[in-house]
């Protein structure tokens, strides 16, 4: 997948670089509005990452000029400012998602995958791990055939570690992706859950599906 | 007791102009009385010197009438009484109205002997009768009756000498050609009588050999003086209410001004600061208030724009430096080896991170909310849903603790969902926080008339009565110390998310060892001063 990053922050850029070719992508990177937007207009790319505050163009600018040429290329907006009528204007405008800063990559990258998802008309509705299956849209979780009850919470822990398998997530990381970013629980109830979730999703005597990382967190186990 | 202030001045210039009035009323009536009172008696007086200097033939009475008629006219004859007596007691003349009372008028004894004025007369007496200049007066010199020349003569040496003349126990008798220059001596007393015909001015005079009393009918003056009371009785008032209604109007015209200032002094929010106070009237008092409180308002604008832009810049600075960090121990995280000590630090490093994160964002939704424009992505929320939730969070969160709930289902609020989230998250944290050890904590949730209302009870160690204003301060915690985490801005932002909405986040302490938050919030979306809603299509 070919990604264009208009971002004017190198340090930014460089990470977001490194992060998605670690992934996979071609990266091509720029840091100038005016520049960006020759780059953008040429229709090569696949996802375009754009920063709202930029020299020469700005982001919007940008993003109102591609539209305007009806060019569909998905568009992310980057930014650190998380006021909502800019998140509104650019949305208006034909931006396919919006990224506040500061943000995970792991975030991110889901949404590049649901943004070029949707322009090539995929749906992902389901997640297949072992022999579970998670139903996005129904909320539905299954274990072969049985269906199995859980909590929201339970719901959106797993959802989480199942979206990645084999990647790491620490206690916080979880914590804010499903209780909320200032979640401040006095015990570990990261631990609580993942053993609520392991008592439900794992079969008696078998290794269970989610991993755990000493001193860290958890991860799915990566099926074989 | 608080008095409007124009009310005030209007009471206060009422009442003085009122007092200054009345008074100036009264005195104008006492003087208008008195020098009427007074010109009646020089009336008198000049009727009396008139009457009694001319020169008397023995019908010299009965032509007073006829006078009467040539001064006052036939209407007001009956105005003027006289009755004339010789010195003997016989009635010499008396008019028809004249009251019985006026003969019980006397001279006064220290009247008679009136020292100064007898002194002039007695000289004036020998100077005009002493023909030999031996300053005696004798018989032959004398022009008087031959009694009034012995009554006058105390030591019988048939001259009357000027101490003599002085002494008097004679009346000095009046020059009988009249004139300035003769000798003058008018003994008068004047009083004021109450007789069956009505009250009467009267002078009574003696003068050589015959005493003349005069009266005037008051009648006419009393009459006069009711008139001029009445219309004070009338004028008065009616001037008063005037000066009332002037005063409340030029108190009115006079805080006007003022109105102005407070009613754009109200108007001046955080959305407004722009906003001043226009230029009133001309008053060089108001236009100095006016100048000043705009000069004011003008560093309140630069600085509060600094502050906010300051809270708002420095939030978005830490962004970057956030997200770069963020990402390089993630990054970090995923490409150590597992389990390892590296994987281990950069996993602390990132939890307080967030907890970094949780700051710079309660900050920057502080400084939107005080900048009146925490913004507000409205949906309808299923506020039963959030409750569960967060019984099912501190279930986990604090274990061993009894909870009860009384949740009402299906509850839907028009709400920013993430922030909601956030409140009734930070009311959940601090519910498990402070609860005393195996206490009880009450979920309930009920819909009211145009609320709902959403009630967090725990058992909680009194919470001093001082300390209550300051639950809801930035970065202030009960106990005081640091120890506990938290950062002291979730409730002050808490109650800034209610409002927004429209809502209130409260605080109740209850006998019964309990402590509520309360979380209130509109069933209908209304736009409120420190938050505004955009569309959320």
């Amino acid at each position: 997948m070919n990604v264009l990053i208009i971002e004017d922050d190198h340090k930014i850029a460089s990470f977001l670089k490194k992060g998605l070719k670690e992934q996979g992508f071609v990266v091509e990177l720029c840091h100038d509005g005016d520049e960006g937007y020759e780059l953008a207009s040429k229709g090569s790319h696949d996802v375009i990452l754009l920063d709202i505050m930029l020299p020469g163009r700005d982001g919007l600018s940008i993003l109102k000029g591609l539209r305007k040429e009806k060019n569909t290329v998905p568009v992310i907006l980057l930014t650190a400012r998380s006021g909502l009528d800019e998140r509104v204007e650019g949305l208006n405008l034909g931006a396919d998602d919006y990224m506040p800063k500061p943000f995970y990559m792991e975030e991110l990258l889901a949404r590049i995958k649901a943004v070029s998802r949707r322009s090539s008309g995929e749906q992902l509705s389901v997640i297949h791990q072992g022999n579970i299956l998670l139903n996005l849209i129904k909320r539905e979780i299954k274990r072969g055939d049985e269906v199995l009850e859980l909590t929201t919470r339970e719901f959106n822990l797993l959802e989480l570690l199942m979206r990645s398998p084999g990647r790491v997530y620490s206690r916080t990381q979880m914590l804010e992706h499903v209780w909320g970013y200032d979640f401040d629980p006095q015990t570990n109830v990261v631990d609580v859950y993942i053993r609520r979730v392991r008592g439900k999703i794992d079969l008696p005597g078998e290794t269970s599906l989610i991993e755990a990382v000493r001193g860290v967190g958890y991860r799915l186990r990566a099926a074989q | 007791m608080k008095i409007s202030f124009r009310l005030k001045i209007a009471l206060i210039s009422f009442v003085t102009s009122g007092a200054l009035l009345a008074a100036f009323g009264l005195m104008f009536f006492v003087f208008s009385f008195q020098s009427g009172i007074d010109r009646m008696d020089r009336e008198i007086r000049t009727l009396a010197e008139s009457t009694i200097h001319s020169v008397r033939p023995p019908d010299h009475w009965q032509n007073f009438d006829r006078s009467l008629q040539f001064i006052y006219g036939q209407e007001g004859m009956s105005q003027v009484a006289l009755s004339v007596k010789s010195n003997e007691g016989d009635v010499l003349f008396k008019s028809e109205n004249t009251p019985a009372e006026l003969e019980l008028i006397s001279i006064p004894e220290g009247e008679r002997t009136n020292g100064r004025e007898r002194e002039q007369a007695a000289s004036h007496f020998i100077q005009r009768l002493d023909l030999d200049g031996d300053k005696l007066i004798s018989q032959l010199e004398f022009d008087g009756p031959p009694h009034v020349f012995e009554q006058m003569d105390s030591d019988k040496d048939q001259f009357i000498s000027v101490e003599e003349a002085k002494a008097g126990k004679a009346p000095l008798q009046a020059d009988p050609r009249g004139g300035d220059e003769g000798l003058r001596y008018l003994q008068s007393a004047e009083k004021t009588l109450e007789s069956s015909t009505g009250k009467w001015r009267a002078g009574v005079f003696r003068e050589g050999g015959v005493t003349l009393a005069i009266a005037m009918d008051m009648n006419l003056f009393y009459a006069d003086i009711n008139t001029l009371l009445v219309k004070f009785l009338v004028g008065i008032p009616i001037g008063l209410l005037l000066l009332a209604a002037v005063g409340w109007f030029l108190a009115a015209r006079a805080m006007q001004p003022v109105a102005v200032i407070a009613d754009t002094a109200e108007g001046i929010t955080a959305k407004g600061l722009d906003r001043r106070i226009p230029a009133v009237g001309t008053d060089v008092e108001l236009e100095r208030l006016v100048t000043v409180t705009n000069k004011m308002l003008d560093r309140l604008e630069k600085s509060y724009h600094q502050a906010v832009r300051f809270s708002s810049d420095a939030a978005h600075e830490l962004q970057t430096p956030l997200t770069i960090l963020q990402g390089e121990l993630d990054n970090a995280i995923q490409s150590s080896d597992i389990g390892s000590e590296e994987q281990q630090r950069c996993s602390m490093l990132l939890a307080e991170l967030s907890n970094l994160k949780s700051v710079v964002k309660k900050l920057l939704l502080l400084a939107h909310a005080d900048e009146g424009r925490l913004n507000l992505s409205l949906q309808p929320v299923d506020l039963s849903d959030l409750v569960h939730t967060a019984v099912e969070d501190i279930e986990v969160m604090a274990p061993g603790l009894t909870i009860e709930q009384h949740i009402a289902e299906g509850l839907m609020v028009p709400a920013d969902s993430a922030l909601l989230n956030q409140v009734i998250r930070n009311m959940t944290s601090n519910a498990a926080k402070y609860t005393t050890a195996k206490g009880r904590v009450i979920f309930s949730l009920k819909s009211k008339e145009n609320s709902i209302c959403f009630t967090l009870s725990n058992t909680s160690d009194p919470i001093p009565e001082a300390d209550m204003p300051l639950l809801f301060k930035r970065f202030h915690r009960v106990e005081k110390s640091r120890t506990s985490s938290g950062s002291g801005l979730g409730l002050s932002l808490a109650r800034e998310i209610a409002r927004a909405h429209g809502g209130e986040l409260s605080f109740q302490q209850e006998p019964s060892g309990m402590v509520s938050f309360v979380l209130q919030l509109p069933k209908a979306a209304e736009p409120q001063p420190n938050g505004f809603y955009a569309n959320s299509s």
